[in-house]
């Protein structure tokens, strides 16, 4: 006779976790970090430009200043340093949060696809664990890793309404993937075997964007972007497991062009994050303006193109925290454009330096090195 | 401007190649940041063997690698039965083209590989016997035992423990005329057959290889009184049973068991001895630990029950267990047994002892992770390290056994959560 009696022993229960681990970093908390779908002449002048810029994937209305079709492509290396009171850690991701092909169809319209990086949650943590079994004391070294992010697909067109009015409409799609592996190799490897637990969630959700863009010449410009978040859900497999609203968008940004070969822009923006709040009762989520300025000037001349130096400043609050705490982002900027085969590419750079701090104490100081490049086919 | 044009190149594609380059591993302030706290491990004893029984016969008759002779009293008397069922009848002498028939034997004698010994004892004598008996078939203990007299005593050598090494070939002489004689004797008849004893005053096991190990037991002998003449070297090699080449060619050398074997306690599982003994355990492991989880450590506690009067009861011995990879198609399971895989570690033990043996099993267990039980039973097999050359055995407490000193399955298991949003 089969006989199967399961006998829980309560000694055994006593688990004792010595420490825990999950994000590791103050940026890549929650559903991850925003690199802003910004591009890199936007994000050199401190995002000030993003409602006006049309590389950006914000305001759709930008896009009719784009006078040829483009493909346009994007990286940016971060080299972060946490600091937790006088010990510190070194980490870099690698992103590539911006790719973006427009077309021209005829003089008023101009359609572009892109895909943009809206979260990234790419990080790796390994730490030590002690856990009590039976009568065995079991240390660990545990790691979790997460690689994924949310990608905003849209497809916008922009209008050339009036000499002075462009307006555009787009269409967003998010998907994304986030695999989570945590793996624990066991100091006794003879008797215990390391294990690893993985699981994919995925994300699907759409928006709408409105822009307008309006341009003075030798005056000023002025970008306003407006995008409805539809709804954001996640999967396990083909299981839904939580559904939120999509993030609504709201961005002003300013640009005086009164003074010849200089560009000085702000801008604000507000995206409202805690509608993602239905994903998990867990999220610590904030929102909070995010403003920035900048300068863009008409530098030396090579090759009978102007080369653009930029620079920028940019205060933010990120969406996600460990705990009710917020982290708030200061972030200096500098950089240039260069126009390069006759004019038939340009490559933009920036180095971003961003300071990230929370009251929990914990620090955290990153090097952005932004490479955008351009090319008219 | 111009000049500094492939320097700022030359840097915007180094850092955009950087881009490509990650160190990801932080943790640094864990202690704030990283809220979820890791799976804590589960920790269950399961009564969760189905089936468990023992298996005899391992190896099969005429297969053994390693023959023994030995002589434990009553508990153990194993003879090795070598078969030359072919002599030869004629020789080449130096520079010469024909053949000569045999007509003289000299300087014959049996060459075996050593490959071990058990026992304590002053020096003790190696017996060859005669043991050819008209059933050329014939391979009962009971037939054989009976040919073991001093009139059939062929030639003995005296062996001293401490000499023997590995290197070793240890040679019993054989009395000339008698072979002299069968080689003289019709095609039909003419053989000869030998069993090995041994004689000592203490409990002494003797171990040789046999032809499946590739040292085959020899018979040598100079076929001429000449000194010139080289000596024939001729394996073991059995005719018989003349219906099977291959049954015959096992029986070139075999194993004898002479001592009775006793009956197995119910209850008990009984491992290892001559003819070796297997276990069969059987488990059925709830799904949601098997295939839902990540198990990260199995052990198998197994009781041992006492046996202070079997052979070589105070002698420390080891019993390892194997996955089996018969699928769930082959019912047979003395069958199933011979299909073992991959092994794991050993435990060592006395049989006159008591207490719980503890097998760590993880690698077979995580392997049935998603595996159909009907397909993959969830099987072991428990098996001596010197399982049919050594009367070493141990007793276990089986599935039928009081409850508290049944075999049991200890799991350690992470606990596979429904995926989240953080």
């Amino acid at each position: 006779m089969i006989r199967l009696h399961r006998i829980r022993l309560a000694l055994a229960a006593t688990l004792v976790a010595a420490s825990a681990q999950a994000q590791g970093t103050l940026s890549t908390q929650g559903l991850g970090f925003p690199p802003g779908q910004l591009s890199t002449v936007a994000r050199t002048m401190g995002s000030s430009t993003g409602e006006l810029d049309p590389l950006s994937a914000l305001n759709p209305a930008a896009l009719a200043l784009l006078r040829n079709p483009l493909i346009y492509m994007q990286a940016e290396p971060e080299f972060r340093t946490l600091q937790v009171g006088a010990q510190t850690q070194r980490t870099s991701v690698a992103r590539f949060p911006l790719f973006l092909g427009a077309l021209n169809m005829g003089s008023r319209w101009t359609a572009a696809l892109s895909a943009s990086t809206l979260l990234d949650r790419t990080w790796t943590t390994v730490t030590r664990d002690t856990q009590v079994v039976g009568s065995d004391t079991l240390g660990s070294d545990v790691t979790q890793r997460s690689d994924g992010s949310i990608a905003d697909l849209r497809i916008g067109v922009a209008y050339v309404a009036r000499p002075w009015l462009r307006v555009g409409l787009s269409a967003h799609t998010y998907s994304g993937r986030d695999l989570r592996v945590s793996a624990r190799h066991y100091d006794d490897t003879t008797r215990y075997l390391s294990d690893t637990l993985s699981s994919t969630l995925s994300f699907g959700g759409n928006a709408l964007t409105l822009g307008a863009h309006a341009f003075w010449p030798n005056t000023a410009a002025i970008g306003l972007t407006l995008r409805k978040g539809g709804s954001l859900t996640a999967y396990n497999g083909n299981d839904q497991i939580a559904s939120a609203g999509a993030p609504d968008h709201i961005g002003l940004s300013v640009a005086y062009l009164g003074v010849r070969g200089l560009n000085v822009s702000a801008r604000v923006a507000r995206d409202d994050w805690e509608q993602l709040q239905g994903l998990s009762p867990t999220l610590n989520v904030h929102t909070a303006p995010d403003v920035g300025v900048g300068a863009d000037l008409v530098g030396p001349r090579f090759a009978g193109s102007a080369v653009n130096l930029r620079a920028g400043g940019r205060w933010r609050t990120l969406p996600f925290s460990a705990d009710g705490r917020e982290v708030r982002e200061t972030t200096w900027s500098g950089g240039f454009g260069l126009p390069v085969a006759g004019g038939r590419a340009e490559l933009n750079f920036g180095a971003l330096r961003s300071m990230r701090r929370s009251d929990s104490g914990i620090s955290e100081k990153a090097w952005t090195l932004s490479t955008g490049f351009g090319v008219r086919p | 401007m111009r000049r500094s044009v492939p320097f700022l190149l030359l840097a915007c594609a180094a850092a955009t190649i950087t881009a490509c380059d990650e160190t990801l591993e932080g943790g640094l302030g864990c202690s704030v940041l990283c809220p979820e706290r890791p799976a804590t491990l589960q920790h269950d004893t399961l009564e969760a063997v189905a089936l468990d029984t023992t298996m005899s016969g391992f190896p099969p008759t005429g297969t053994e690698g390693i023959l023994v002779v030995a002589a434990r009293g009553d508990t153990f008397d194993a003879r090795p039965i070598l078969r030359f069922d072919s002599l030869p009848t004629v020789f080449r002498r130096p520079n010469e083209v024909e053949d000569s028939t045999i007509t003289d034997v000299d300087s014959a004698f049996l060459e075996l590989h050593f490959a071990g010994i058990d026992t304590l004892t002053p020096p003790f004598a190696l017996e060859a016997y005669d043991v050819d008996m008209a059933d050329a078939d014939d391979t009962t203990a009971v037939a054989h035992l009976a040919l073991f007299t001093p009139a059939r005593l062929l030639g003995s050598t005296t062996l001293d423990p401490a000499t023997l090494n590995d290197s070793i070939r240890i040679r019993v002489p054989i009395d000339t005329a008698f072979l002299r004689g069968k080689i003289h004797l019709e095609d039909e008849e003419r053989r000869m057959r030998v069993g090995l004893r041994v004689v000592a005053t203490t409990a002494t096991e003797l171990r040789i290889l046999s032809s499946n190990a590739g040292s085959s037991p020899r018979l040598v002998f100079r076929p001429s009184l000449d000194t010139a003449v080289a000596d024939i070297s001729q394996p073991v090699r059995s005719k018989f049973p003349a219906a099977s080449a291959a049954v015959a060619a096992d029986l070139a050398d075999f194993q004898l068991l002479v001592s009775p074997v006793p009956a197995i306690p119910p209850g008990v599982l009984r491992l290892g001895g001559v003819p070796g003994r297997r276990g069969y355990m059987r488990f059925e492991i709830p799904a949601h630990i098997v295939d839902s989880s990540v198990i990260v450590r199995a052990q198998l506690l197994l009781t041992q029950r006492p046996n202070p009067t079997a052979a070589a009861a105070l002698d420390s011995g080891a019993i390892q267990p194997y996955a089996l990879s018969a699928g769930g198609s082959i019912t047979d399971l003395r069958r199933a047994m011979f299909f073992l895989s991959a092994s794991f570690d050993s435990v060592r033990m006395v049989p006159a002892d008591t207490g719980v043996r503890n097998f760590e099993i993880i690698q077979v267990v995580r392997a049935w992770r998603g595996t159909d039980p009907a397909r993959t039973p969830r099987a072991i097999a428990l098996r001596s390290t010197t399982e049919g050359f050594s009367a070493w055995q141990v007793d276990f407490f089986s599935n039928e056994a009081p409850a508290g000193v049944r075999p049991r399955l200890v799991i350690t298991y992470v606990p596979q959560e429904a995926p989240s949003v953080p």
